[in-house]
């Protein structure tokens, strides 16, 4: 029990260092933090698993831990991907922007009329 | 009021032809305007003549630079566009012939490529399954008749068809969706056969794994289509 307290501290403290270099963006740490707190929970309570792993109908209960840490990952790679999704779309507004921009500089009269 | 035209060259590493392919251009549509979309080349490079040329840092793909020229088209009043690239592949003297037809009776112009399966071997036999997947793909989609070549890059748009295409958010590489969304949204699709000529410069951009993101990509747009057309 003391092993599980120690690692569990120890990646609360490795997730709150990243945040305070600011490795991490503090919008995207939440999910981080919210699977840090349930791990620890399942893995710190016994009953919790047992109960779970009766509602699923698993047989070897501590199944359930592995299960859990999937679905969060999973969850994670979502949160992930929704974030790059709107990253690169507002990329993609930004740069036809600044395209739009430096075009229509080129149209005004006294623009050279041959590149070289 | 005079029609304005303008004519659209994206570019990926493509540039060592490009000031004859501007001069073909110009000799077969005098008064059009020339834009010159560099998709992030490794080698930045200034054209010569009187076009306009922007240069995108990194490659985003064939969408934003046809997002790019639809932009400016738009917010200088074009009336066509006309896309073409710029790897010598696509014959200039059909120009006119684009843009008669863009006038009288199509919102959308594609060239259809005649001489695209003409090559042998195992890339040729793939080239043509996915070819006509793509095709009885967008049939079934848009329950309509539609241009045979989805992936010809020799495009024609008149205003009307640029609203509505720059509305949305095309892919990489779009000409298939522009096909569909054009087909979904009710735009009239002409097409012009013409034969397609060996490349000058550069080489294809699509490889294999890319062919396959491409084939994945045009599903979910049709399979989406379908269920919006059948729920909603």
């Amino acid at each position: 029990m003391s092993l599980k307290i120690a690692i569990m501290f120890f990646m609360f403290v490795v997730f709150i260092l990243l945040v305070r270099k600011r490795l991490l963006n503090i919008d995207l740490s939440f999910p981080w933090f919210a699977s840090l707190v349930i791990l620890a929970l399942a893995s710190t309570s016994p009953a919790f698993i047992q109960g779970t792993a009766k509602y699923l109908g698993i047989v070897y209960a501590p199944l359930v831990i592995i299960l859990l840490t999937l679905f969060i990952l999973l969850g994670l790679i979502t949160v992930l991907g929704i974030y790059i999704t709107e990253l690169r779309r507002r990329q993609i507004l930004i740069i036809r922007k600044l395209a739009l921009q430096d075009l229509n500089s080129q149209l005004k009269p006294n623009r050279p009329k041959i590149y070289k | 009021m005079t029609e304005k035209t303008l004519v659209f060259l994206p570019t990926f590493n493509d540039f060592t032809e490009l000031d004859k392919l501007v001069s073909n251009i110009r000799n077969q549509l005098p008064n059009c305007d020339v834009l010159i979309v560099d998709d992030g080349s490794y080698k930045s490079f200034m054209p010569a003549g009187s076009v306009f040329h922007v240069r995108i840092p990194f490659n985003l793909g064939l969408g934003v630079a046809t997002h790019i020229a639809m932009d400016f088209a738009l917010f200088n009043n074009y009336d066509y566009l006309i896309r073409l690239d710029a790897d010598g592949q696509h014959n200039t003297l059909q120009l006119p012939d684009f843009l008669s037809q863009l006038k009288q009776d199509s919102d959308i112009v594609i060239g259809n490529r005649k001489n695209r399966h003409n090559s042998k071997g195992i890339k040729n036999i793939l080239k043509i399954l996915i070819h006509n997947y793509f095709y009885y793909l967008a049939r079934f989609t848009t329950s309509q008749k539609i241009p045979t070549d989805l992936n010809s890059g020799y495009l024609g748009f008149n205003k009307k068809a640029i609203t509505a295409l720059n509305s949305l958010e095309l892919e990489r590489y779009p000409e298939p969706q522009i096909v569909l969304f054009g087909a979904t949204l009710q735009l009239r699709l002409g097409e012009i056969m013409l034969d397609q000529k060996p490349r000058l410069t550069g080489s294809s951009t699509i490889a294999y794994w890319q062919t396959l993101r491409l084939l994945f990509r045009f599903s979910m747009y049709s399979f989406i289509l379908v269920i919006r057309k059948k729920i909603l």
